[in-house]
């Protein structure tokens, strides 16, 4: 029979791992259960990955903790036969991508990280923000889906402050770009 | 380990924003009294044994971020990262307390307790 290809959690052989937790908790938490994940995955990839969901992550929280609540936030990441799925979803209130510094229906490759719009935003959230989360996750995955979700977890549209409850963010790349032995 | 990856202190994992040459950002991932690893994108000058200047965005941590010199011991590709071992480059008193209280502050996190629930589908292999 063959092996099937899984994501090893503390010498658990997973299909997915998930992790959920709530507004005050340190990054510093998340990264020692990240530890315990051994991905299949070239060790640059994976080492990748753990930034970027850290990245993601930490997005979140900060904007959890700025609603003082909030649902938890979700961590989900699954492997199935041709793709490895990451699903980060959190009940802050979601945001107006208007206020990113590019336009996120952008190909990432037309981006430029450098420009006068990623300036500014970073000097007005006082170089505690790059813009460079979604960017980076846009850059390394094959799929990438932002989208806003009500309390039930359903997804509906953001028109303003107060019209959903969170943000649901799936990437998605190509096994085959990422495993060990892939020919 | 590589031998240019050997420090004389204790590394505590951490991640953490850094701001680099005042204009290229990226992530601390260890940091010990001696020396720190960071990660970035797009930050290609730097060489081995250049002088770099950086700023630990450790506010929200610590009450303050904090500003340091350091001497690049070593540059490799890391996925869509470069990753970057970096040595404090003569630190005074003043900043050396910082970097002991940022240390601090991550051992006390990783002391406290946690409440992050974990749920596993595992493979049945049979």
């Amino acid at each position: 029979m063959q092996k099937k290809i899984a994501i090893d959690f503390n010498g658990k052989q997973c299909q997915s791992v998930k992790f959920k937790c709530k507004s005050g908790t340190n990054t510093r938490h998340i990264l020692d259960k990240l530890d315990l994940v051994d991905f299949p995955f070239i060790q640059s990839e994976a080492d990748t990955l753990k930034y970027l969901i850290l990245e993601l992550l930490t997005n979140s929280l900060r904007a959890t903790d700025e609603i003082r609540g909030g649902l938890p936030i979700v961590i989900d990441m699954q492997i199935n036969k041709d793709f490895f799925i990451v699903t980060i979803e959190d009940g802050a209130g979601g945001f107006d991508v208007k206020l990113l510094p590019y336009n996120i229906d952008e190909e990432p490759s037309h981006i430029d990280i450098l420009s006068r719009d990623f300036i500014e935003y970073r000097e007005r959230h006082g170089f505690e923000r790059f813009g460079m989360g979604i960017y980076s996750v846009k850059v390394w995955s094959d799929v990438f889906k932002l989208g806003f979700i009500d309390e039930d977890g359903k997804c509906i549209k953001y028109t303003g402050r107060g019209s959903v409850a969170g943000t649901r963010i799936v990437f998605k790349k190509q096994l085959s770009k990422l495993l060990k032995n892939a020919s | 380990m590589a031998d240019s990856e050997k420090r004389k202190f204790i590394r505590e994992e951490v991640f953490n924003k850094v701001l680099i040459n005042g204009e290229a950002f990226g992530y601390i991932s260890d940091i010990s009294l001696g020396g720190i690893k960071i990660s970035v994108m797009k930050f290609e000058p730097t060489q081995f044994n250049d002088k770099i200047k950086i700023k630990i965005l450790s506010r929200q941590a610590i009450g303050e971020n904090i500003e340091l010199a350091c001497v690049v011991r070593w540059k490799r590709e890391e996925g869509m990262f470069l990753g970057y071992g970096l040595e404090f480059d003569g630190p005074e008193n003043n900043q050396m307390k910082l970097i002991n209280k940022y240390i601090d502050y991550i051992k006390s996190v990783e002391a406290e307790e946690n409440e992050i629930v974990v749920e596993l589908t595992e493979i049945n292999e049979t």
